[in-house]
C-alpha cells in the first residue's frame, strides 16, 4: 500500500510536467525520453510545491485528492495544448552514430552497474535512517512537519514578530525568510503516505539524485557526447561523495538546488550551440526555479544572463558589455543603501571586507578533500582550455565563471567567511554548483574531442574512434 | 623509453624503502603502572577499569628515553578504544608536566605524529598516558610504541587512513576528506589526481599527435574509480551500521533508538502532557544541539527557540497555558518550592511543574 501511494505521488508529480514538456520538446530530439524524464522530475517537484502554495492561498487543505486534482487539471490542459507550440523540427538531428563496440557495451554496463549499486546503497540508507542532519531538524523538516499537520502552508516570521503576534496563526524559526520548496516536498510525501514517516519523507532526495542523472545524461547526449561518454560522465557526477552524503543524510535544500542549476546550465549550453528555443525555456525555468529553493537561487539565476548575453550579441561585444556591467555593479554596491535587502540579504548584514582566511578552506575543499573526487581538477583544466581550444563554450564558461566569482565573493568578502573557516556552509554552497561544473567540463571535453576528430578527417587521416 | 622510466622509478622506490633514516628510538611498552583506574585483567594486554569520571592513567618506565619531534606514538587497543587519549610528560630539568590530548574516533590503533606536539623533545623523566572512556568502563591496552616511522610505516598508515570506516557523525554533512582524521593527510584526492596527471603526461609524451581522447578519458575515469571504490566501500559499511540500528524499527520509534533517544523520549513525554494543539512551547537551553533537537521533536507544536540568544523573552510575552521546556543546561533559575521561574529579564513567573527527569523540565505558565 505504501509503495502504491508513493508511486501515485511520483506520478502526480512528474506527469503534468512530462505532458507539458512533451508539447514543447521536438519529437526528433536525441535522448528525448531521458530529457523529458529528468526535467519532468525536477520541474514537476517545483511545480507541485507551487500547487501546494496555491491550495493554501485558496484555503484548500493538502491531500492526495486536492493536489492530485490540480495535477490532473494540469495534465488535461497540457494534453489540450496545441502541438504547434513545439519549436519546430529538432535543430539537432539525430546523429548517424557508429554502432557501439563490444568494449563500449561493457563500459556502459559497468557504469550502469555502478550506478545501480550507488542507488541501492543510497536508497536503503535514506529509507532506513530517521531524519538525521542538523539543518533538517533545525529548519527544513521541522517546517515540513508543521505544513503536513496543518495541511497548509503556515506563515513563518521572526522571533520578535512571533512574540508580538502572540504566536497566533504564525510560526517562527531562525530563518523565516527561507523559501519553502524543500519542506513542501517532504510535506507532500507525508501527505501521500497519509502520515508522517521519519524516513520516507526523505524519498524526494532519491528522486532528486535520479533527476540529476537523467538531466545530465540527456543534455550530454544533446551536446554531442556518445552514449558511453555520457553515461561515464553521468556516473562520475552522481558518485561525488558530498552529493551522496546529502542524499543519504537527506533534508537539506542544496541537492535540489544543484539539480535545478544543472538543468539551467546544461540547457543554456545546448541552446548556445543549437539555438533550440525549448532549451532556452528549460534554462530559464530551471534558473527561476532555483529561487524557490534557497535565497541564493536568485544569484544563481542571474549568472545565466552573462551566457545569454554572449550568445545574443556575440563574444567580443558581449564581453565588453559584461565588463561595463561589472563596473556598474561595483559602483552600485558602492552607492546602494546598506540596509537595502536583495534576496534576503543586505550590505549592512554582509559586512563586506576582504577575508583572506577563507582561501585555505576553499583550497582544501576543492583540491585536497575528497568531497568531489577529482572534479575540481577536471573543471580547472576545462576552464583553462576554453579560451584556447573550445571557444564555442565561452557562453557557458561565462555562466560558470560568474557563479564561481559569486561563490568566492561570498566567502572572501562577506561575514559568511566563518562558514568557510569552520567548514559549515562552504561545501554545501559549492554542491549547488558542482554538477553544473561537471557538465561544463564534459561539454569542453566533447568540443575538444570532436574538434580533433574533425581535424583528422579534414586532413584525410584515418579517423580515430569518436570520443567514447 | 617507457620501460626505462618504469625501471628508474622502481629503483628509486626500492632505494627509498631500504635506506630510510635510521631509528633513534623504537620503544614498546607492554608493562604499566596504573595511577588512575583498577587493573582487571592482564592476560591479553592490560585491561583497566576506569574511575567514575571515566579516567585511566598509566605510567611507563621512561628513564633515558630521548624525545624526538619526528617520533610517533602508536597505541594498540583491544575491544572498545578510548574516546580521548592524553600524553603527559616531564622533560628532564623542566619544572612542569606537559600534556597533549587528542580525540580518537573509534580507531583501535590510533597514532599521533609528535611533530605537532609542542615540547616533545629532550630527555624525559616522567611519562604517562591517559585515556578517557565512559564512567566505570573498561579499556584494554595491548601496547604502546614510540618510534621513528619508516616510509613503509607511513605508507601503511596512509592506506589504513584511506580504508578506515567510521560511522557518520553530525559534522559529516559538512565535509568529506576521505581520511580517518580531518586534518591529517596525505589525502586521496590530490594523490590520485597527481597519479592521473603523471599517467596522462607519460601517455601524451609517448603518443604525441597520435594521442586519443578515449584513452585520456579512460585514464581519468580509472582514477575516479579508485577514489570511488573507497567511497562505495564506506557507504556499504555505513549501511550495515544503519541497518543494524534501524532496520525493522517503525517510524515512531526510530528517534527513540537514535543518538537523539534521550531528548526524543523526553519530548514525547512532554508532548503527552501538553494535550493542546495550539499550545506554545518556549524551549530554554544553553546547548545549541539540545535546544535544536528539543524544538524539532516537539513539532508540530508552535515552538519558540532562540539559538544563541536570550533563552526566554520578557514576562509580558508569556501567558497562562504556555509551556517552558528546559533541556540540558540553562541559566534559568527555578524555585520548585515557590513554583517560580526567574526569567533572563529578572522577572519571576509562576509555573506548574508538569514533568521532570534528568534530561529536562516541562513547566506550565500559571499566570
Amino acid at each position: 500500500m505504501i509503495t502504491l501511494q508513493l508511486l501515485l505521488a511520483l506520478l502526480l508529480t512528474v506527469a503534468p510536467a512530462w505532458i507539458w514538456l512533451h508539447r514543447l520538446v521536438p519529437l526528433e530530439t536525441p535522448a528525448r525520453n531521458w530529457l523529458l524524464a529528468g526535467y519532468s522530475a525536477a520541474l514537476g517537484m517545483l511545480a507541485t510545491t507551487l500547487i501546494m502554495r496555491l491550495l493554501s492561498v485558496i484555503g484548500l487543505p493538502f491531500s492526495l485528492y486536492s493536489i492530485g486534482a490540480v495535477a490532473l487539471l494540469l495534465c488535461a490542459a497540457g494534453l489540450l495544448a496545441p502541438a504547434s507550440w513545439r519549436s519546430g523540427p529538432a535543430i539537432v538531428q539525430p546523429r548517424a552514430e557508429l554502432p557501439l563496440s563490444r568494449w563500449q557495451y561493457l563500459f556502459i554496463g559497468l557504469c550502469l552497474a555502478l550506478l545501480a549499486a550507488r542507488l541501492l546503497s543510497l536508497g536503503l540508507e535514506l529509507g532506513t535512517r530517521p531524519v538525521t542532519s542538523w539543518d533538517a531538524k533545525q529548519h527544513w523538516t521541522k517546517q515540513a512537519r508543521v505544513f503536513f499537520e496543518l495541511g497548509a502552508v503556515a506563515p513563518y516570521v521572526s522571533l520578535q514578530q512571533w512574540l508580538e503576534l502572540g504566536g497566533s496563526g504564525v510560526y517562527t524559526n531562525m530563518h523565516p525568510d527561507y523559501p519553502i520548496a524543500t519542506p513542501l516536498l517532504q510535506a507532500w510525501t507525508a501527505t501521500a503516505l497519509g502520515s508522517w514517516h521519519e524516513s520516507l519523507v526523505n524519498l524526494p532526495w532519491l528522486v532528486i539524485w535520479a533527476a540529476t542523472g537523467l538531466v545530465f545524461y540527456s543534455q550530454a547526449r544533446l551536446a554531442g557526447a556518445s552514449a558511453a561518454v555520457a553515461i561515464g560522465a553521468t556516473y562520475m557526477v552522481l558518485s561525488m561523495p558530498y552529493l551522496n552524503i546529502h542524499i543519504a543524510l537527506a533534508g537539506y535544500a542544496d541537492a535540489l538546488m544543484a539539480c535545478c542549476y544543472l538543468g539551467a546550465v546544461a540547457a543554456l549550453y545546448n541552446w548556445s550551440q543549437q539555438r533550440s528555443a525549448f532549451q532556452l525555456l528549460l534554462a530559464l525555468l530551471c534558473g527561476a526555479g532555483c529561487m524557490l529553493i534557497k535565497n541564493e537561487g536568485f544569484y544563481w539565476f542571474l549568472t545565466l544572463f552573462p551566457g545569454i548575453l554572449l550568445v545574443l550579441v556575440g563574444i567580443r561585444r558581449g564581453l565588453m558589455v559584461l565588463a561595463v556591467l561589472a563596473l556598474l555593479l561595483v559602483l552600485a554596491i558602492w552607492l546602494m543603501p546598506a540596509d537595502l535587502e536583495i534576496a534576503g540579504h543586505s550590505l549592512a548584514e554582509t559586512r563586506i571586507r576582504y577575508r583572506p582566511d577563507s582561501w585555505l578552506s576553499i583550497y582544501l575543499s576543492f583540491l585536497v578533500h575528497a568531497n568531489w573526487h577529482v572534479l575540481a581538477y577536471i573543471a580547472l583544466a576545462a576552464l583553462a582550455a576554453v579560451p584556447l581550444f573550445a571557444r564555442a563554450a565561452l557562453p557557458v564558461a561565462a555562466v560558470v565563471v560568474s557563479a564561481l566569482l559569486l561563490y568566492l565573493a561570498l566567502y572572501l568578502f562577506t561575514k559568511n567567511a566563518v562558514g568557510a573557516v569552520q567548514f559549515t556552509s562552504l561545501n554545501r554552497v559549492a554542491l549547488q554548483l558542482m554538477p553544473a561544473l561537471g557538465f561544463f567540463s564534459l561539454a569542453v571535453f566533447t568540443l575538444l574531442a570532436n574538434r580533433t576528430q574533425g581535424s583528422a578527417k579534414a586532413n584525410g587521416a584515418a579517423s580515430p574512434a569518436a570520443a567514447g | 623509453m617507457l620501460a626505462q622510466i618504469t625501471h628508474t622509478l622502481l629503483l628509486a622506490l626500492l632505494f627509498v624503502c631500504t635506506f630510510s633514516p635510521a631509528q633513534a628510538e623504537d620503544v614498546a611498552y607492554t608493562r604499566f603502572t596504573v595511577d588512575l583506574g583498577e587493573i582487571v585483567n592482564t592476560d591479553d594486554g592490560l585491561t583497566v577499569l576506569a574511575n567514575e569520571q571515566g579516567q585511566v592513567l598509566l605510567r611507563v618506565p621512561a628513564a633515558n628515553l630521548e624525545l624526538d619531534p619526528n617520533q610517533r606514538v602508536r597505541f594498540r587497543f583491544g575491544g572498545q578504544p578510548p574516546a580521548e587519549i592524553y600524553l603527559l610528560w616531564q622533560p628532564e630539568g623542566a619544572g612542569q608536566l606537559l600534556q597533549h590530548g587528542f580525540v580518537n574516533y573509534g580507531n583501535p590503533t590510533p597514532f599521533i605524529e609528535l611533530n605537532t606536539v609542542a615540547g616533545w623533545e629532550g630527555r624525559v623523566e616522567h611519562l604517562q598516558f591517559g585515556f578517557l572512556v565512559a564512567p566505570n568502563a573498561e579499556v584494554t591496552l595491548r601496547d604502546i610504541r614510540i618510534s621513528l616511522p619508516r616510509w613503509s610505516d607511513k605508507l601503511s598508515d596512509t592506506v589504513a587512513s584511506w580504508l578506515v570506516f567510521r560511522p557518520w557523525i553530525p559534522r559529516d554533512i559538512n565535509v568529506y576528506t576521505g581520511t580517518r582524521d580531518f586534518n591529517v593527510g596525505p589525502f586521496p584526492a590530490p594523490v590520485i589526481a597527481a597519479g592521473i596527471a603523471l599517467l596522462l603526461a607519460c601517455y601524451l609524451l609517448l603518443r604525441r599527435r597520435r594521442a586519443r581522447w578515449t584513452v585520456i578519458a579512460l585514464l581519468v575515469f580509472c582514477g575516479w574509480l579508485v577514489l570511488d571504490g573507497l567511497w562505495q566501500w564506506r557507504l556499504w559499511q555505513q549501511l550495515e551500521v544503519t541497518r543494524d540500528r534501524y532496520a525493522g524499527v517503525d517510524s515512531e520509534r526510530k528517534p527513540l533508538v537514535s543518538e537523539d533517544a534521550l531528548i526524543a523520549r523526553f519530548a514525547a513525554r512532554a508532548a503527552e502532557q501538553i494535550n493542546r494543539e495550539d499550545a506554545r512551547v518556549f524551549i530554554a537551553s544553553l546547548s545549541d544541539s539540545d535546544g535544536m533537537r528539543a524544538a524539532y521533536y516537539m513539532s508540530p507544536l508552535n515552538t519558540y527557540w532562540n539559538r544563541r540568544g536570550i533563552e526566554l523573552p520578557e514576562k509580558r510575552y508569556l501567558r497562562q497555558g504556555d509551556y517552558i521546556l528546559v533541556v540540558g543546561g540553562s541559566r534559568l533559575l527555578y524555585n520548585r518550592g515557590l513554583g517560580l521561574v526567574r526569567l533572563p529579564s529578572g522577572e519571576d513567573v509562576a509555573v506548574h511543574e508538569r514533568l521532570v527527569d534528568n534530561v529536562g523540565l516541562l513547566l506550565e505558565v500559571k499566570e
